[in-house]
């Protein structure tokens, strides 16, 4: 993964750290990881859950 | 943009915001519009921080989606790459029929939108014994 030409030099510890660097692991067509999910008042479920019976959307992010 | 389209598609496709780890918190890679905005977060380290950081998060982009978090393991983002921020779509059972590059540049929810659009006229082309690539993001009900 190449950095993109505006992230400053001391943001690649970071980057590593978080897996930014690191080549998709997943690609077009593969089948998804069935993994654990938390939901925002403890009740845990799963990726699997939620494709089991539609066509998923997974918008990934954070607020920062 | 991403509650538009939660609106506009959730009777069709199921929705889920998967909460990861910190893009720019204020103990890894600050940003200064962050500070403007006030947007000022630690890395959480347990669950019970995610979970304060991400209603926070929701309530503010008023986005009303099912909300569900990664794990402090993190299982989820890695699996996905997803970090900082990335847009997927799973066909029913799982199979990945849409991955947008990653964030903040590769983040397109136009590009979802139309995805979403061409597979909603993939199942209308189906019920009318239409042909189309994306045919099995939706599979066909087993014989009764």
């Amino acid at each position: 993964m190449q950095l993109p030409v505006d992230v400053p030099r001391e943001a690649v510890p970071f980057l590593t750290e978080v897996g930014y660097l690191d080549e998709d692991r997943l690609a077009l067509g593969d089948q998804a990881p069935d993994l654990p999910l938390h939901g925002p008042e403890g009740v845990s479920t799963s990726l699997g859950a939620l494709w089991a019976n539609r066509p998923l959307v997974l918008i990934f992010g954070s607020y920062t | 943009m991403l509650q538009t389209l939660y609106e506009e598609f959730r009777a069709r496709f199921e929705f889920a915001v998967i909460y990861i780890q910190e893009a720019h918190p204020t103990d890894g890679w600050q940003v200064p519009s962050n500070l403007v905005d006030g947007i000022e977060y630690a890395q959480p380290r347990t669950m019970e921080e995610r979970r304060a950081v991400a209603a926070d998060c929701c309530h503010a982009l008023e986005l009303s989606a099912p909300l569900y978090l990664d794990g402090m393991d993190n299982a989820v983002d890695q699996a996905f790459n997803a970090w900082p921020e990335r847009l997927c779509v799973l066909a029913a059972g799982g199979r990945i029929v849409y991955r947008g590059e990653r964030g903040p540049y590769g983040f397109d929810p136009l590009e979802l939108e139309e995805f979403l659009e061409r597979s909603e006229s993939s199942q209308e082309a189906r019920r009318f014994g239409g042909r189309s690539p994306d045919s099995d993001i939706h599979p066909a009900p087993l014989p009764s």
